[in-house]
């Protein structure tokens, strides 16, 4: 008990003495010329190479691992065990592409184009229900030939951007119901309205989830984010009860099994497959789960055949890489150079997070069945490419680049030039855009 | 502005320190299911994918006393097929029910369901699947099935019953002595995946699957043939209802002989239950009649109340036992106990009866095996009902004398008068000989010891009376048999309908020993609802005699009358010439079985294989395989089998056999389907060769 009361009040001081830092910090710093007030002054640390590398891990494990665990049902399925993994490489290549350029473009130009996307993502997912296809009971992608992409997938960045962009010019006034908190809102309710009629309740949570989260930081009343919650949990009640798959899902959830044989089966699969690998696993390929008994084993549940054939050290690492990617990307919102990189990057951080906590917390059992992908990691053509875009646009806002000037062309001129080379290895050159702050003011 | 700015860091290390606690629960349920959980969870997920891979053995066959198959087992073609690869099921349907002669509808039921199996047709012809492969219709397979054949067809089916699709015995011997026919199987552990494909095998072999024992029966093929054919002839001449014959051994209580009007073909036992084809010898039971006159004198005597020439007052036809009378068929007047016997006299046995006792007579039929199943060893044999004797009465004891109001089974009948046969003795009657392993090793069914029922003496009178039966003036002259004495007695009994006996349903029967000096064969015959005439002496006797005459032949048995030439007058040239071919006696077993050939010549009605090819092909294939077995192989090298077109199962087995170790190409681990390619190709191979084989769907 002692050292509990030892630690605690050692973690206590040193919160204390972090808040006096904080407040004892000049508040008249002059910064860069830009709208929104930097939490940090702009010191040109460069792309998070710690974060990057989170990214890459997860995403080479989950190469690995898409191949592991689909190679059986993509044998039978296609002929060709390597099916899956053929395609995953294509996204990735694609997606480190997408990684790199995103790297490079200054992120104060999504802050412009914040609208534009906005209502791109609302025309998209609306139309995808007309025009989409489905499958696995879902309206959620277009295909175009033998590409398929998904619009929900877009929909994450381009709400992060819209509400970064929104709270950061409305700054103060956030605290204000009409202004800081109703439109927000009634932008993410109908995102995720549209998404709910995919019906795709995972993701519809996630925006839900990620805009409280990012109006909680914003500073908006506590009082109206528990109205909220408080609004939207009757709600959601209601919405499970009112439909039969939901609500024997969430039965399933409560005793899975009970439901071995129908809705609880992929659940009591997953914990199967999960607790049989132990702590060691059963070896990389030797599972047993992926031969037809667990569904989607290499997309939503491919962390169950992790956790079979690695055991407790690949869940463990798994979850080690996202807590690594959680951490990183929360200090480059607190390090960003403005208000809106703050809010894009605490957004997009919060997506990748929540996201791998309901997929790993559904694997687990202990949460209620929903279709969602484990970032990097889950077999998807989209949400790979679209995930390793926005990791870049969170390097991007850790590299705490000096704002260009120019205006909108001139600006993704300048990013394309490659001005920020941050991923290139060997000693890096920091520059001190505005005022150098001398050691001794 | 800077103090929102410090909050809002503040309120990302809140979000952050709640990331990390829900990363942190995460983790921890990760490890209360991988580790606390885990050994259970496990169990649960070996439970689904492993499974044991049957290596079932071959079954045994069923051979007569001589050796001669009753039953074997061959491996067939059998089709299946993967119903999604089918672009049009019912196309496919249609052609596939065309060549296979398999219901159109129900096929293309199964092949429109959406699944990756489906059987098209088991056990089909080397034919059939040419005509199949032809089609070249996707997704279609072929795979080798144990089936088991009856190469005589119905020859003794009712005895031996039959084995279903999946190699177990269903009835008859086959059911009884299942768990020897089956012999022990062996098991690998394989892993399966959620369709319920094998996909490869784990460890090895632990104990060889060993073959299922051969089951010798005490049966003789030729006699159980003639048995037959008589027995089915006299019941067709008389438009029986159904028949029942059997010949018995009262020297040892082994049945020679045991057959069944209407009987079945077991290759194609579905049509035997419709048709009323069962072992009716034992799962029958019927009123005897007069043939149970027999044990009532034959018990007088050994208690020695009566002498053979006592003379009993038999009061012209019409007795009267308190309110009901007794009629005899003709009536008679003062008889001696061998004329009551001989003449059939319903008051004459039952004064004699009444002179015994109740309860000296209770015993003795208890004694003689009646109201007991005789325990023989097949399923379904009957007790009978002896009803208790103090429920008897006047009446009760005066019906039972003359055979009414008691229920015997024929198999019953037969071991009693065995017994007065066999010198007073009673054997418990025997079918199963013996079950010989694949090793050698020899079981025998337990049976319960000889058992003295009445004096030697006694016996010897008893056959003595019964000898008058067929002689001049007696009820079955037809039984008599030139060169032989014949000793017997019909019975001639009205069946009870809706609690009366039917004037116009009858059962006849005939009881004979012969001959009757030295007793070889006692046999039984009893025709259900004859019609035309339904006296015992002229329905059944004449089938008995047609038996016996053959069997006595085919048994080398001497005549024993002076003065008649052995079988030069009666028998028609057509059984001359089936006597001429029979066999050299064959009594002994050990000595038949070296000397197998006379046996195959058999002249079997219809061919024994005819109507089926596929069978009769099978069986040459059999037939060939044992000779090729016989031949032997050197020890210091093996033969690698093609296996092309086996399971995994039937690959493992075969392997095993040959004592050939064996590798799977399953790059996929896919080793579903058959045997594709193997390498080394068939032929011989030095010891410890490993065989790859590459499993996959025949195309």
């Amino acid at each position: 008990m002692s050292r509990l009361a030892t630690e605690a009040s050692a973690l206590w001081s040193g919160l204390q003495a972090r808040l006096q830092r904080l407040r004892g910090s000049d508040p008249t710093t002059p910064t860069t010329p830009t709208t929104g007030t930097p939490l940090i002054r702009p010191s040109q640390v460069g792309v998070d190479r710690v974060l990057v590398g989170a990214v890459l891990g997860l995403l080479a494990f989950g190469m690995v691992m898409v191949y592991s665990s689909g190679a059986v049902f993509a044998a039978k399925k296609y002929g060709d065990a390597a099916y899956f993994l053929k395609r995953e490489m294509i996204y990735a290549l694609l997606g480190l592409g997408a990684l790199s350029v995103a790297t490079r473009i200054d992120y104060g130009l999504y802050r412009r184009l914040a609208y534009p996307l906005l209502f791109l993502s609302i025309f998209l997912l609306a139309a995808v229900l007309k025009i989409g296809s489905r499958a696995g009971g879902a309206i959620r992608w277009f295909r175009l030939g033998p590409l398929s992409f998904q619009p929900g997938e877009l929909a994450k960045l381009a709400l992060c951007i819209y509400l970064a962009a929104l709270l950061a010019r409305k700054a103060e006034k956030v605290r204000v119901f009409s202004i800081g908190f109703l439109p927000p809102l009634l932008i993410t309710g109908l995102m995720m309205g549209l998404l709910l009629k995919q019906p795709d309740l995972g993701t519809a949570a996630i925006f839900g989830a990620v805009a409280l989260g990012l109006l909680f930081v914003a500073g908006t009343r506590t009082s109206y984010l528990i109205l909220a919650v408080l609004v939207a949990l009757p709600a959601g009640w209601k919405f499970i009860v009112s439909t039969p798959f939901r609500m024997r899902r969430m039965l399933a959830f409560l005793d899975p099994w009970a439901f071995r044989r129908d809705v609880g089966y992929q659940i009591t699969e997953s914990l199967i497959s999960v607790g049989s690998g132990g702590v060691a696993g059963l070896g990389l390929g030797d599972g047993r789960q992926k031969l037809f008994f667990l569904p989607e084993a290499h997309t939503d549940f491919i962390l169950s055949i992790i956790g079979e054939e690695l055991g407790l050290i690949g869940v463990l690492c798994i979850v080690a890489g996202f807590t690594l990617l959680v951490w990183r990307g929360l200090r480059a919102a607190v390090r960003a150079r403005d208000v809106f990189g703050t809010y894009l990057a605490f957004g997009i951080t919060a997506m990748f997070g929540l996201q791998a906590l309901v997929n790993i917390g559904v694997v687990l059992g202990s949460l209620p069945t929903k279709g969602l992908p484990l970032p990097f990691i889950s077999y998807g053509g989209t949400s790979l490419v679209m995930s390793l875009f926005s990791a870049g646009v969170l390097a991007n806002i850790s590299a705490r680049n000096p704002e260009p000037h120019e205006g909108l062309i001139p600006a993704a001129r300048h990013a394309l030039k490659g001005a920020n080379r941050r991923l290139d290895v060997g000693p890096r050159l920091v520059v001190e855009v505005g005022r150098r702050r001398s050691p001794n003011p | 502005m800077t103090i929102s700015g410090r909050w809002t860091r503040v309120r990302i290390a809140v979000c952050g320190v709640v990331f990390a606690s829900l990363f942190f629960a995460v983790g921890r349920r990760a490890f209360h299911l991988q580790v606390n959980d885990a050994d259970r969870l496990r169990a649960m997920a070996e439970e689904q994918y492993l499974r044991e891979i049957e290596l079932p053995p071959r079954r045994g066959r069923i051979l007569d006393r001589n050796g001669a198959d009753l039953a074997s087992t061959a491996d067939v073609d059998s089709i299946y097929c993967n119903p999604r690869q089918l672009p049009d099921p019912r196309d496919a349907a249609r052609k596939l029910s065309r060549i296979l002669g398999v219901d159109r509808t129900d096929l293309e039921r199964k092949l429109e369901q959406r699944r990756f199996f489906a059987w098209v047709k088991r056990k089909v012809t080397p034919e059939e699947v040419v005509a199949v492969k032809a089609l070249g219709l996707p997704g279609m397979a072929f795979t080798r099935e144990p089936r088991r054949f009856y190469p005589n067809r119905s020859l003794a089916a009712t005895i031996m019953g039959h084995a279903g699709s999946d190699g177990g015995g269903l009835d008859g011997v086959e059911l009884a002595l299942d768990h020897q026919l089956r012999g022990t199987t062996s098991s690998v552990q394989g892993i399966r995946d959620a369709l319920g494909r094998d996909i490869a095998v784990e460890g090895s072999v632990e104990a060889p699957s060993s073959a299922g024992s051969d089951v010798v029966l005490t049966i003789d093929r030729y006699l159980t043939f003639i048995t037959e054919r008589a027995l089915a002839d006299g019941a067709a001449a008389h438009s029986a209802k159904g028949a029942v014959a059997i010949m018995m051994d009262p020297r040892t209580g082994e049945i020679l002989a045991m057959a069944s009007v209407p009987t079945y073909n077991p290759n194609d036992p579905g049509g035997a239950e419709e048709a009323g084809a069962r072992d009716r010898a034992i799962t029958d039971v019927y009123e005897p009649g007069s043939t149970m006159k027999t044990f009532t004198i034959a018990s007088a005597l050994d208690a020695g109340v009566v002498k053979a020439d006592d003379r009993f007052d038999c009061l012209m036809g019409r007795m009267m036992v308190g309110r009901y009378s007794i009629h005899d068929t003709h009536p008679h007047g003062v008889l001696t106990v061998a004329e009551v016997f001989k003449f059939s006299s319903n008051i004459g046995a039952t004064k004699i009866a009444r002179r015994l006792g109740r309860d000296a007579f209770a015993d003795a039929l208890n004694r003689f095996g009646f109201g007991h199943p005789t325990g023989i060893g097949l399923p379904g044999e009957r007790a009978g009902v002896v009803r208790p004797v103090d429920k008897w009465g006047d009446i009760g004891l005066a019906n039972i004398s003359f055979g009414q109001g008691i229920s015997v089974t024929p198999l019953q009948m037969i071991a009693g008068v065995s017994a007065i046969a066999g010198g007073g003795i009673y054997r418990q009657p025997r079918i199963i000989a013996r079950a010989v392993g694949a090793d050698g090793t020899i079981e025998t069914l337990p049976v319960a010891p000889d058992r003295r029922v009445m004096s030697a003496s006694a016996a010897r009178t008893m056959l003595g009376i019964m000898r008058g039966v067929t002689e001049v003036g007696g009820t079955a002259r037809q039984a008599a048999i030139d060169g032989y004495n014949v000793a017997g007695k019909t019975g001639t009994a009205q069946k009870v309908s809706n609690g009366h006996y039917d004037p116009s349903k009858w059962v006849s029967s005939f009881l004979g020993v012969v001959p009757a000096e030295d007793p070889r064969l006692a046999i039984i015959v009893i025709l259900d609802e004859p019609q035309g005439g339904h006296l015992g002496g002229a329905v059944a006797a004449p089938i008995f005699k047609e038996i016996a005459e053959q069997a006595l032949r085919y048994l080398h048995v001497a005549p024993t009358t002076e003065g008649v030439a052995s079988g030069k007058g009666a028998p028609a040239a057509g059984k001359e010439a089936l006597a001429a071919k029979a066999p050299p006696p064959a009594t002994d077993a050990d000595e038949a079985a070296a000397n197998d050939a006379p046996a195959t010549d058999l002249p079997l009605d219809d061919d024994a294989l005819g109507e089926d090819p596929a069978l009769a092909e099978k069986w040459d294939e059999v037939a060939g395989t044992e000779g090729g077995r016989a031949a032997g192989q050197p020890i210091e090298r093996v033969v690698i089998p093609d296996f092309a077109g086996m399971s995994l199962g039937q690959a493992i087995h075969a392997a095993h056999k040959n004592g050939i170790e064996l590798a799977f190409d399953d790059p996929e681990g896919r080793a579903t389907g058959v045997a594709l390619r193997q390498h080394p190709a068939p032929g011989p191979a030095p010891r410890g060769v490993v065989c790859r084989v590459a499993f996959g769907r025949q195309e």
